[in-house]
């Protein structure tokens, strides 16, 4: 059971967008993977090119969902039972899936219930004063430097402009390995959203795709991940 | 693809665009403010008082590191400060020109060094 925490103390960096693209890459390399929207925007089927209206399996439901790109996809609402919720995940994780939960902003009685049990937690960052200053508030406990099981990247850079560029070799410097990578910023990620198509059909040359195929990589590589079944699509 | 894109790829001959990354040093940095400040922040960096690793590596290197700093640290408001102003009143008439400031100190040698070292911990 792999179970990888996906967050970030600051809205609209691209936590969802990451554990997309991260889910779909996965899926890709042979891993067996679910992807649960444990937010209320319920924004992560939009990334898979599916419609506002539609929705997904609930994560407590029997029934097992067809795959999309190779990823299972959820939902659940923990403001409603945490615990419950966390005890889903865990019997969901178990049977040998890589499942990421997008967490989003969630507050910490999730992630806290969840974190000895992830083999990483990723928390995005954007090239911004406020997502930088959202560092104080990653963990309540312990400094961000002595985080073991967390890690970072930093999405939504553009080192055309100065302030983006400078807080890039800042946290490049002051992160260190605990940066797993970098994503440049790329309309097209929008565009896709507005098209209702995966990036990768709307736009298989973006900069933001080969910026993940590299940071998937590194996630395996932190992970230990080794490839298992694979799922068959739907539509296959 | 945007269209411009796609054109200076068939230009090139290439189908996808290759980026490089430049690694930083820490004097490079340009130390904002609120970057000084994050620097300053146990829920960030840990307690600086304490021995964690990281404080205890820039606490070593510190008198090494402030021998060794460079001579012109960049901060906006020490870049701006360095300009000469002397020649600027010379053909009003005055009697003397103010004589021009000498440049203040570096704000946080201390937060650069810290940086650096963090740095090199890492490499």
């Amino acid at each position: 059971m792999t179970m990888i925490l996906m967050r970030s103390p600051k809205g609209g960096v691209g936590t969802t967008f990451l554990t997309a693209r991260l889910a779909i890459a996965l899926a890709g390399r042979g891993h067996d993977v679910s992807a649960v929207d444990c937010t209320t925007q319920e924004a992560l089927k939009l990334y898979f090119g599916l419609s506002p209206a539609q929705t997904l399996e609930m994560l407590d439901a029997d029934a097992t969902p067809d795959a999309i790109a190779g990823v299972e996809l959820f939902q659940a609402y923990p403001e409603q039972d945490v615990e419950h919720v966390a005890d889903q995940l865990l019997a969901r994780c178990a049977k040998g899936k890589v499942c990421l939960v997008d967490l989003g902003t969630a507050g910490a009685q999730l992630r806290d219930r969840l974190l000895p049990h992830a083999a990483l937690e990723i928390c995005t960052l954007a090239p911004s004063p406020l997502a930088l200053a959202s560092l104080t508030k990653v963990d309540a406990l312990t400094s961000v430097l002595s985080l073991t099981r967390t890690a970072f990247v930093l999405n939504q850079m553009d080192d055309r402009r100065r302030l983006s560029n400078d807080i890039h070799k800042l946290v490049r410097t002051l992160l260190g390995d605990q940066l797993l990578g970098t994503v440049r910023r790329d309309e097209a990620v929008m565009e896709a959203l507005a098209a209702m198509k995966p990036l990768a059909t709307f736009a298989p040359a973006s900069a933001a795709l080969t910026d993940v195929e590299k940071l998937t990589e590194t996630v395996i590589a932190r992970c230990g991940l080794t490839p298992g079944g694979r799922l068959q699509d739907a539509a296959a | 693809m945007r269209q411009d894109a796609k054109t200076l790829l068939d230009r090139l001959d290439r189908h996808y665009l290759e980026y490089q990354d430049f690694t930083a040093v820490a004097e490079e940095i340009e130390l904002w403010p609120l970057f000084q400040t994050l620097l300053r922040d146990p829920r960030i960096v840990g307690n600086r008082d304490q021995s964690e690793p990281v404080q205890a590596a820039a606490d070593r290197a510190q008198p090494e590191a402030q021998e060794a700093a460079p001579a012109a640290l960049r901060t906006p408001s020490a870049e701006a400060e360095a300009r000469p102003t002397a020649g600027l009143f010379g053909r009003y008439g005055r009697a003397a020109a103010p004589a021009p400031k000498p440049p203040e100190p570096p704000r946080e040698p201390d937060l650069r060094n810290f940086l650096h070292e963090l740095g090199k911990g890492r490499a």
